[in-house]
């Protein structure tokens, strides 16, 4: 299961939310009726242009509409020092146009046309993706080509300082003026060195952002924006041999900048905390939080699906161990959640608390370790594995609905594991795990004293108003 | 097979400039478009050949390709049929994945009943239903993997439920427990009030919380439709468990209910499965108070006359609305005023003109906010229609500094959407996005379902999403111009910022008059007293 923290170009006016936007698959025409879950599939034809861009087709034509999906192997993680920020900056900038497609046409090519667009980075990688009716997709994969070739050209300090200004705003609404945006913006560095490729946050550090030039973007996309680091995605209303032929057409012209490396899985970069991390904020919240996380292991390896059960024995439903002891019998918590964040180099598996007004935070916590170490003394039960499988099962299923859902996973399979035909044997891992594996890798992960603990509190009125001072 | 250069069709869709660079025959011999040079050789016959671009990018690359003609949608009509006992089914046959999706539609809302007691009362019915207790209910809809959600409106309650195909009996028989037997335990209405009494609370925190909430309760004063659909902490504990069932006997009954069902089922397999579970569900009431519960709300054709002649009519400036958020990086903003409900707009050129203001990322009010000022992330604008009365607002979050530069831009913004017709690009552009977005929800089965329970809350024809695509291809700039002019009248207004007020206010005030200021939870709060150090800040 993938989840890539979504930071879009254009999240905001759509208003549409990309984070867990479900786990991966999809089936086309391919999945019959009555199949159990386990043969899902999306069907596709896949094939490599010389210039090394991956090229996936998934042809579904019950719906007459199409999405181009592409994909380049860079994130944050790439970043280097004193440019936190950059992949994410650079993926807005992609949408400023070029010599061929000037400033504002991309979107509004589409937009004229009934299609839509938008794009996110993760740590680990940059996802644009265009959606339309099927009439769309030449005029998608010419728009695409172009840019991926020719950005670079027309890129423009005023392009640049314009973007910057959005990015840093983008930071404001998703975090500075955000309850808990503190800690959100924190834990990288808590977690990681500053050395690691995730010790800083996707968002980038305000300095470093506005450090950027037009010249370091160029050198960005120079590295990083070349077919060979690419996966073009076509799904939807398209024939295979016309869609891979437009597909020649418009993007084997382009130069190898770069030596097609191989896809798949990244070589893990583990990481590790000697001791615990603790740290106590103040922020604008009504209600006290508590957040603990663990280094967990990357995404696709062994553990990796145990530990987003794990996540679900301990947070969903009301049986659930955290919810119940906190939320339900003893109600010192209005919420608690849980999640494994899967990453190529090394996950992070996250327990959240939002405590009820006059709990006490020491006192949530000790109780909160105390359910994990019950978790993780003893095997869950049958019962507790079967329904946070069951819960994957359907959630697989769901997300096989979506075109652009199907789209996506393709690419992200790609980018994972380096093959797209991969839903089956996604969702096994998930199928497959015992209560002995969970159990093992639970207790590797949770057991662990190296993890950081965040309390964040309310600013007491007396802050508020030495604030207030300071700022006049 | 079209030619690579004849632009024409994109050519009149985009009268913008786009380098036509020539039109030389595609090369790529990879393109295996075996027709596409020679149509394009045809067609640009006469025109002198082009040259290969000195960036080394091919000459085909120059220019856009031709699209081909834009269709109408195929929109599915849903079966309507009638249990025995009353209930009304809306049915989507979808077979190409093994899930079924249950939406279960009441036709009261928040705004039906006394402030918390619908919001309560939806919310228990996962709280313990039938012979199961919360926590086993909890547990018997995880074994099946069932996705329950609960939505609650101002004008509906609705109940979902999503199975695997193989699921669908088992999922049926809670949901109807979950519908018609739930047990409001007393011990579980404490407890969730206390948890939603916690949400309260901390939306207070959440100025993207706040603003909507203030926002609401400033345009419709004390109409139910003021009144936060989950309300305050204080209001949420006061609601009785006499009222929670009393509202479920009175709402929760065939005849204010419609079943929309999408997905992998025949219709003989679903009539089997819904006798068996929803076969015996009658109305508990006495027969007449069932059916005046049952009757919903009039539309309201009075909000017309009111925007046109009544109090806020009168009014010849905004009104200004603050919610001091000391030290926000931003401010949140809403601006905007009342119009009549669903059923009582012209939903196409309504929706039109707001696609062009800001209902998608060329709008103009997110071009010039966020790409041309750089003052936000993003800016939207759009109509929010309930049944009896709706609104339209424009909502973004700008940068603290820029608060008053940004208002000043929006308020030019919808002057000149009103002064001026919508450009033939614009007009043409917002058709295009509006039909060609229908055949997006076919794809799931929440999206067949939420359709069909959209209709029915209004009582609106099983074949009125068809009739809307004809409207969406026929609205004219001229259409869109006069729904600006009544919707968006600059002198009724309400502007509602939620930020440092220390920072605008005064800038503001002096602009369009005193500022109301109002708490998180939109209680009224008195003028913060003006501060020397305020005062010293100056000008800008």
């Amino acid at each position: 299961m993938r989840r890539s923290v979504a930071i879009a170009a254009s999240v905001a006016v759509l208003g549409v939310a990309l984070v867990g936007a479900g786990p991966g698959t999809g089936s086309g025409s391919g999945t019959g009726t009555g199949k159990p879950a386990s043969a899902l599939r999306i069907p596709h034809t896949r094939f490599r242009l010389p210039n090394g861009l991956e090229v996936i087709v998934h042809a579904d034509r019950r719906v007459p509409r199409v999405v181009v999906d592409v994909l380049y192997r860079v994130g944050a993680r790439f970043e280097r020092a004193k440019r936190s920020g950059m992949a994410h900056l650079f993926e807005h900038l992609m949408f400023m146009g070029t010599k061929r497609i000037p400033e504002k046409q991309i979107d509004l090519l589409m937009e004229r046309n009934g299609g839509w667009n938008n794009a996110y980075t993760s740590e680990d990688v940059t996802n644009y993706y265009d959606v339309g009716p099927s009439r769309l997709l030449e005029l998608l994969l010419w728009i695409e080509a172009d840019r991926m070739a020719t950005l670079a050209h027309a890129l423009t300090p005023k392009k640049l300082g314009l973007q910057r200004k959005v990015v840093l705003n983008e930071r404001r609404q998703s975090y500075e003026n955000r309850p808990y945006g503190k800690a959100r913006l924190a834990m990288p560095s808590l977690l990681f060195a500053p050395s690691h490729p995730y010790g800083h946050t996707v968002i980038g550090d305000v300095a470093d952002l506005e450090a950027v030039t037009a010249g370091d973007c160029k050198a960005f996309f120079g590295r990083y924006y070349a077919p060979s680091n690419a996966v073009l995605v076509i799904a939807g209303d398209v024939d295979v041999a016309k869609a891979r032929a437009l597909a020649t057409r418009y993007f084997g012209w382009i130069p190898s900048k770069v030596p097609a490396s191989r896809w798949g899985r990244a070589k893990p970069q583990p990481a590790k905390l000697a001791k615990e991390v603790r740290r106590e904020m103040r922020d604008r919240v009504a209600l006290p939080r508590l957040y603990m996380a663990w280094h967990s292991p990357p995404h696709q390896t062994p553990g990796d699906a145990e530990l987003d059960l794990t996540a679900a024995m301990l947070t969903t439903g009301k049986l659930s161990r955290l919810y119940r002891e906190l939320v339900y019998t003893r109600r010192v918590a209005a919420s608690v959640s849980a999640r494994q964040d899967s990453r190529a180099l090394g996950s992070v598996f996250t327990v959240t608390v939002t405590l009820r007004r006059g709990a006490d935070i020491k006192q949530v916590e000790k109780l909160v370790r105390r359910e994990i170490a019950r978790f993780i003394q003893k095997p869950p039960s049958a019962d507790e594995l079967a329904r946070a499988k069951a819960q994957y099962q359907t959630a697989f299923v769901r997300s096989l609905q979506s075109l652009r859902s199907r789209a996506e996973t393709l690419a992200l399979y790609m980018a994972a594991v380096g093959r797209a035909d991969y839903v089956a044997k996604d969702l096994r891992r998930y199928t497959s795990a015992t209560t002995a594996s969970v159990h093992k890798h639970a207790r590797a992960v949770l057991g662990s004293l190296g993890r950081v603990v965040i309390h964040v509190l309310p600013e007491s009125p007396a802050a508020k108003k030495a604030q207030q001072k300071g700022k006049k | 097979m079209r030619g690579v250069c004849s632009r024409l069709c994109v050519a009149t869709l985009l009268p913008l400039v786009l380098v036509c660079g020539g039109c030389k025959p595609d090369k790529n011999k990879a393109a295996a478009k075996p027709d596409a040079g020679a149509a394009a050789s045809k067609v640009r016959a006469t025109k002198p050949k082009p040259k290969v671009g000195a960036d080394g990018v091919p000459a085909f690359m120059d220019n856009a390709p031709t699209l081909p003609a834009a269709k109408t949608p195929d929109l599915p009509l849903a079966k309507r049929f009638k249990l025995p006992a009353g209930l009304e089914v809306r049915y989507i046959e979808k077979r190409d994945l093994p899930l079924v999706r249950f939406g279960l539609l009441i036709k009261r809302g928040t705004a039906s009943a006394a402030p918390g007691v619908a919001y309560v009362t939806a919310k228990m019915l996962a709280e313990g239903a039938g012979k199961r207790g919360a926590l086993d209910l909890s547990a018997a809809l995880q074994q099946i993997g069932a996705e329950l959600s609960i939505s609650i409106g101002l004008d509906f309650i609705e109940i979902d439920l999503e199975v695997l195909k193989r699921h669908v009996d088992a999922g049926l028989s809670l949901l109807s427990d979950i519908v018609q037997r739930p047990r409001f335990e007393p011990t579980e209405l404490r407890r969730l009030a206390q948890r939603l009494a916690a949400r309260a609370q901390s939306r207070r925190a959440r100025a993207t919380a706040v603003a909507p909430l203030v926002f609401h309760k400033v345009l419709f004063g004390e109409d139910p439709y003021g009144i936060p659909r989950l309300p305050t902490p204080a209001v949420i504990r006061s609601v009785k468990r006499a009222a929670v069932v009393a509202f479920h006997r009175d709402a929760f009954t065939p005849d204010s209910a419609v079943l929309a069902v999408a997905g992998d089922i025949d219709r003989a397999g679903l009539v089997t499965a819904l006798g068996t579970h929803f076969g015996s569900w009658k109305a508990q009431g006495s027969k007449k108070q069932g059916a005046a519960a049952a009757k919903p709300p009039a539309d309201d054709k009075r909000e017309d006359k009111r925007s046109k002649k009544g109090k806020a009519a009168q009014a010849k400036a905004p009104r200004l609305v603050f919610v001091d958020k000391p030290g926000a990086p931003q401010s949140v903003l809403r601006i905007g005023m009342r119009c009549p409900g669903r059923r009582s707009v012209k939903l196409a050129p309504l929706r039109a003109l707001f696609k062009v203001l800001g209902g998608s990322f060329t709008s103009r009010l997110n071009q010039s906010l966020r790409e041309t000022h750089g003052y936000t992330y993003g800016a939207s604008a759009s109509a929010s229609l309930y049944r009896r009365a709706g609104l339209v607002a424009v909502r973004t979050s700008v940068k603290t500094s820029v608060t008053e530069p940004a208002i000043v831009e929006i308020m030019k913004q919808l002057e000149a959407i009103r002064d001026a017709p919508v450009t033939p690009a614009e007009a043409n552009k917002a058709r295009r996005q509006l039909i060609d977005a229908m055949p997006a929800r076919l794809e799931s089965v929440s999206g067949l379902v939420d359709a069909q329970t959209t209709l029915a809350l209004y009582d609106l024809p099983l074949d009125a999403d068809r009739r809307l695509a004809t409207e969406y291809a026929a609205v004219s700039a001229a259409d869109m111009q006069a729904v600006a002019r009544a919707r968006l009248r600059l002198g009724q207004l309400t502007i509602v910022v939620v930020g440092d007020t220390s920072t605008f206010a005064k800038k503001l005030e002096k602009r369009y008059g005193p500022a109301t200021y109002l708490g998180p939870d939109g209680e009224a709060l008195p003028r913060p007293k003006a501060k020397p150090a305020g005062k010293a800040k100056g000008k800008r």
